[in-house]
Order: structure tokens, then sequence, then C-alpha cells
């Protein structure tokens, strides 16, 4: 039970990590000023817009990501501690029996 | 320079900003190299989850974020070279713009020569004539009017040079664009890609009632999977919390679904202790016995699967009894168990399945009209979810069906309209299986065989259910129920007694290895009887395909016309059968 506490909060220390990685490239963002060329300017918007889009996306995708490691380690204590739970009614009905 | 002064050369040649373009690259090479330093921090922070956190879930997890974080590289590469194909362009704008310059300035100055030695208004006649040309301001005039043109063809050239430039910058920008669209579409699609298991973790955010409910939503497969992905110390607390009754969800191992099933029927045995009920304490001690593994408990519908050994033997069983109710239960439990014990503990797992809903037999007409198949083709579905989703065998491992009576009958539509292929199927005392032959079960004949017994009241006289599955024409083979030194079989309740004939030729059927004694082969009266069934059904062959195509108003009236037919049909064939064996056995028959 302790170790996996003590894992929950590395798994969890990474996760915060990850998902500070995931807000830093969502919240990227690139010049694109006025080239004075109309065809310029077009290629260039569509362009940064693109190629950030897709960092955005990965950066969405990370914070999803370290959600998920941290919901599941959640899960996995939760489990853990109703086994505990069922460990504890079971020696209790032990002792009960021997009794 | 205005637009009037660049309209000398025909309009601007080199338009766009060198230092706007050489901002917007050198922001977007910081935006690159702010996704590399991400990308790198990302990766190594994963590196250390694998000393945390480990087993399936985790290295889904781990696998799929390390494809997101690998995706960052070439993104930030694109920004990069797009930014490089911006700063090339702006250098080129830069040179262009000094020529452009310089041309613009000559112009100007070839324009004021020229209208310096223009003619005034009084000598415009003379303009005309050889007489301007040929004189030093006409000379002049000429040759301001050639440097005016050459600049301007000069800044054409530019002009020309410096759109092939913008048109290579474009080129890039659309290249990059392009694998930017491609690597946001392929992170989107990695975003579909999510781990079962940490969807499920996900969604149940909370409480047992939650994990519970999604398990229920889940596919028998995705729980599978979700349970694939949990420790076992873990799936066992969650098997005994039972939310939501995960016991009798296929596709949740059987073994959980036995923790689960034994918590909820140690339950009701305590009430029942609790109430004094001795009946219903002495049933649901029954139900659990020693060894065996409950993993289908739901005692309101009176449906109970009980399991005898490794879900993961080679060879696997599944008893599908006869019609009852609790009363029955002890007797189905015992058949099992013996089929169990004669198959083998060491490498055969045997499971008795009562899923299906008994027919309303106190009705007799309107069960031999349509109840009986109605019932069987609602237990049939379900009987072939189990044995597939629940189940969930591997490739190597054998699956047997035993269907005894009734049983059979569900056994029947279950091969017949619902996808159950098991490895062999063995019915005994069947009152049929509502086909005609073996080609409607998609069975081949050395995967089924049949068990008639002497005095067997329901495969002799409850017939009408097709073509008596023990029947040589029927396509199956028929095991022997008995044998020298075996203990008799008679009747229709006997096929699984202890070291008998029937017993140990199902239990030889299991696993996989018939003996010729095991076979019965038919005899002259098998023959009368069954052609003579054969032929009294065609009498009527078209009420048959009639009750199969029509489904209006009377149809009942016609299936129970059919099925009672069918019955009497089968009915003079076990007569005719039965005179036959009796001639052959008191006269001289000649064969």
């Amino acid at each position: 039970m302790a170790d996996l506490i003590a894992r929950r909060q590395d798994v969890d220390s990474a996760a915060d990590r990850l998902g500070q990685r995931g807000r830093d490239l969502s919240l990227l963002t690139v010049a694109a000023p006025s080239t004075g060329d109309p065809i310029v300017d077009e290629a260039a918007g569509l362009c940064a817009g693109t190629i950030l889009a897709a960092v955005d996306a990965c950066g969405d995708e990370l914070i999803a990501r370290a959600g998920s490691a941290r919901a599941a380690m959640s899960a996995y204590q939760r489990t853990d501690a109703a086994l505990a739970r069922h460990a504890d009614a079971a020696v209790r009905g032990t002792r009960v029996r021997a009794e | 320079m205005s637009g009037a002064d660049w309209a000398l050369l025909g309009g601007d040649p080199v338009p766009a900003d060198p230092v706007a373009l050489q901002a917007m690259a050198s922001g977007w090479r910081r935006a690159a190299e702010d996704v590399d330093r991400y990308r790198l921090d990302a990766a190594a922070t994963l590196e250390r989850v694998p000393d945390a956190w480990q087993g399936r879930a985790a290295s889904a997890w781990c696998a799929g974020t390390h494809q997101i974080v690998r995706r960052l590289g070439p993104t930030g590469g694109q920004l990069e070279s797009a930014a490089g194909a911006v700063s090339r362009f702006a250098s080129i704008v830069e040179d262009l713009q000094v020529q452009a310059q310089s041309l613009l300035q000559q112009a100007q100055a070839a324009q004021a020569d020229a209208a310096a030695t223009a003619p005034s208004p009084l000598e415009l006649p003379l303009a005309r004539t050889a007489f301007f040309d040929a004189s030093p301001q006409g000379v002049e005039h000429a040759a301001a009017e050639q440097r005016l043109a050459w600049a301007q063809r000069q800044a054409g050239a530019v002009r020309e040079q410096y759109e092939v430039a913008r048109q290579v910058c474009v080129r890039a920008l659309e290249q990059a664009t392009t694998a930017g669209m491609a690597a946001r579409s392929a992170m989107l699609s990695d975003r579909q890609l999510h781990d079962l298991a940490l969807l499920a973790w996900d969604e149940a955010s909370g409480d047992d009632a939650a994990i519970g409910a999604l398990l229920a939503a889940l596919t028998p497969s995705e729980r599978a999977a979700f349970f694939a992905d949990l420790t076992p110390a873990a799936a066992r607390a969650l098997a005994l919390d039972d939310p939501s009754g995960i016991g009798n969800l296929n596709g949740v191992p059987l073994l959980m679904r036995g923790i689960a099933n034994r918590a909820a029927i140690e339950t009701d045995l305590a009430a029942a202790q609790a109430a004094g009920d001795t009946d219903r304490v002495r049933f649901l001690q029954g139900l659990i016995p020693a060894g065996a593994t409950l993993v289908l408990y739901q005692p309101d519908l009176d449906h109970y699967a009980v399991l005898w050994g490794n879900p993961d033997a080679a060879h696997v069983a599944v008893f599908v009894p006869g019609v009852g109710d609790d009363s029955n239960v002890a007797g189905w439990v015992q058949d099992a168990d013996r089929v169990y014990f004669a198959a083998g503990t060491h490498d055969s797992a045997v499971i008795m399945w009562k899923g299906y809903h008994d027919p309303n037999l106190d009705d007799l007409a309107d069960a031999v009209a349509a109840g009986l198949t109605e019932r069987a083709t609602a237990g049939a579905k379900d009987l072939s979810a189990f044995c597939t989703d629940g189940l969930q065998l591997a490739a190597g491992q054998s699956l047997t069906i035993v269907g005894h009576s009734y049983g059979s009958l569900v056994t029947g539509e279950a091969l017949a309209h619902d996808g159950l292929r098991p490895t062999n199927v063995v019915v005994a005392g069947s009152p049929g299986m509502d086909v005609d032959d073996l080609g409607q079960l998609h069975l081949r004949s050395d995967q089924f065989y049949a068990e008639h017994a002497p005095q067997d009241y329901v495969a002799n006289d409850l017939r009408g259910f097709g073509t008596d599955p023990s029947s040589p024409l029927f396509g199956g083979h028929r095991l022997a129920t008995n044998g020298d030194g075996y203990p008799t079989v008679r009747g229709h309740s006997a096929y699984f007694d202890t070291r008998s004939r029937s017993l140990s030729g199902i239990a030889d059927v299991i696993d996989g290895h018939v003996q010729p004694g095991d076979l019965q082969r038919p005899d002259v009266g098998d023959y009368a009887g069954a052609a003579t069934a054969r032929a009294l059904d065609l009498q009527h062959a078209g009420l048959d395909e009639l009750t199969k195509i029509y489904h209006g108003p009377g149809s009942g009236v016609l299936q129970g016309i059919d099925h009672a037919d069918n019955a009497v049909d089968g009915i003079i064939g076990t007569g005719a059968r039965d005179t036959v064996d009796f001639l052959d056995e008191h006269l001289d028959w000649p064969f």
C-alpha cells in the first residue's frame, strides 16, 4: 500500500510537469506581421496558423494525458483502499470466528 | 518612396518589407526553439514514469504519450523550416529593393533630363522634323528617353526576380502548411487512440457504482481489456465490491465473476439463514459445491451457471440442462459434476449453464404451438453470447456443448440462428432441435453426436421440433447409451449416471477422443422409423414452408398444426422403429 502511494506521488508529479508543458504549448503564439505583400501575408498566416494548431493539439493532448495518469493513479488508490477494507473485514471475520 | 514615385516604374517592383519579414522569421524561430525545449522536457519527464507506474495501462499510456511528444519534433521543425524560407526571402527582398531604388533614381533623372530637353510648344512643329532630332537638344532628349526606358525595363526584370523569390517562399510556406495540417490531423487521430483502461478509469472517477455503470456500458471485449489491465489484487477488490452485478457480465473474467457472485450468494444465504428458510438455504448451498465457481447468478430469473475446473483448460464443455426450476438445480449440478470428473479434471472444465427462461408447460397447446421455440430462441441468444463473449476462449481451446432434453432445443436454436460455433455438440434425450438436418446447424457430421436411451419418453414421444437428431437421416453420429459391463441407462434422466456408457461417450467427445466403441451404428429399425417419420413429414411439407414465410394473422394456428403434425410424425416414426425392432427380436427377420 505504502509503495503504491509513493508511486502515485511520482506519477502525479510527472503528470503535473507534462500538463504544464501542454499548457506552454497551447499558449504558444508566433508573429505574423504585415509584410507589405498580400500574397506572402496570406501564405504566412495560413502556415503559422496551421503549425500552431498542430502544436496546440499536441499541448491539449499532453494536458488530457496528464489528467488520465492522475485519474488512473486515483482509481488504483481507490481499488487498493477497497482491497484494504475487504482484507480488514476478512481479518476481523477470522478473529470473530476464532473467538 | 510613395506610390506616385514608383508609378514611373510601373509600380513598386519589390513591395515586401524585409524588416517585417525578418521579424516574422525571428519570431517563428523562437517559437520553434520553445517547442523543442518543451518536447525535450516532456520526453525527459516521460522517461521517469515507468519507474513509478507499470503494467499494461502504464505501457499504453507511455506509448501514446511518447507518440504525441515525438510528433512535436517535426512540427517544431516545420516552423523552423518556414522561418528559414521567410528569412531567405527577406534577404533577397533587401537586395532587390536596393536595385529597385537605384533604378528609380535613374529613371527620375532620365525623366528630368527628358523634360529639360523637350522642345518648347512653339517648336513643336519642328520637333517632328529631322532638324530637331539632329540638333544637340534633340540628341540629348532622345538619350534621356532611352535611359528612362532602360530603367523601366530593368525594373521589370527586378520585379520578375522578386516574383520568382516570392514564389519560392510561398511554395516553402505551403509545404510547411501541408505538413502542419498532416501533423494536426495525426494528433487528432492519436487522440482517438486513448487506451481503454485509462478511459475507463477517467470515466469512473469516484465510486464503485460509477465503475459498475461504466462496465455495464462496455462491450464484452472492452470489459475483458479493462480487467486485463488491473492488477490481480485490484481486480479481486473490484469483484468483491460487485458493482452493478459485474458477476453476470460477459467479458468479465470467469474467476472474477465467481468472486462477485460468491459475495452476492453469501449475502442471500445469510438472509435466508436469518429468516429460517431452510429450503432456500439448501438450494443456495447446492449452487456452490466445493471447488466450483458460480459464474452466473440471477436468482430473480432462475438463471445460474456453475464452473468446474480451470476455464483456461484445453477442453471446455458447456452443459445446457433441460427444463426445471429451483428443485432441479441440485440434479443439474450433480450431472455437470459427473461430466467434469468423467472428462478428466486435469485438462478439462465444465460449466452448467441454465440461462434460459423455462417454457410455459402448463398450457401444452401453447407450448406446442409456439411457446417452446420462442423461449428457446430467447435463451439461444444468451447461450451463444455466453459461449463466445463470456468464455473468451483462446484459439487452442475446444468447446463442446452438451444439451440435454429442452437444452438441446436451445442449443439447436443457438447453432442455427445465433452464430454459436463450438468444436463439438452432444445432445441427449432431445425432443428435436427445430431443424430437419445437421446442415442447418452449420456443423459437420464429425462434430455432432446424439444419445437416445431406451424408453426415453421425451425423445420418443414429445416430438415436434424437426428431425430426431439421433436419427440416421439427421446427419450426425449416434453415441451408444448402453453396453456390456456398464450400468443400464433407461428413460430420460439417466444419461449422466456415473460410470455409464452414455457418460463416457460424452466425456470422450469433450476430450476429442471419440472411440469406435462410443458409436452406435443404426439398425434396420432406426432406418425404418426415420424413413416413416420423414415420409409422413413430406405430406405436409407445404405447411412447413408456409409457416416459415407467413407471419400474419392465424400464423400461430398454422404453426400449432405444423408442430402437432411433426409430433405425430415423430411418434409414428418411433412406433415404426419399435415395431421393426420387435420383429427383429422375435421373428426370423431376413436382414
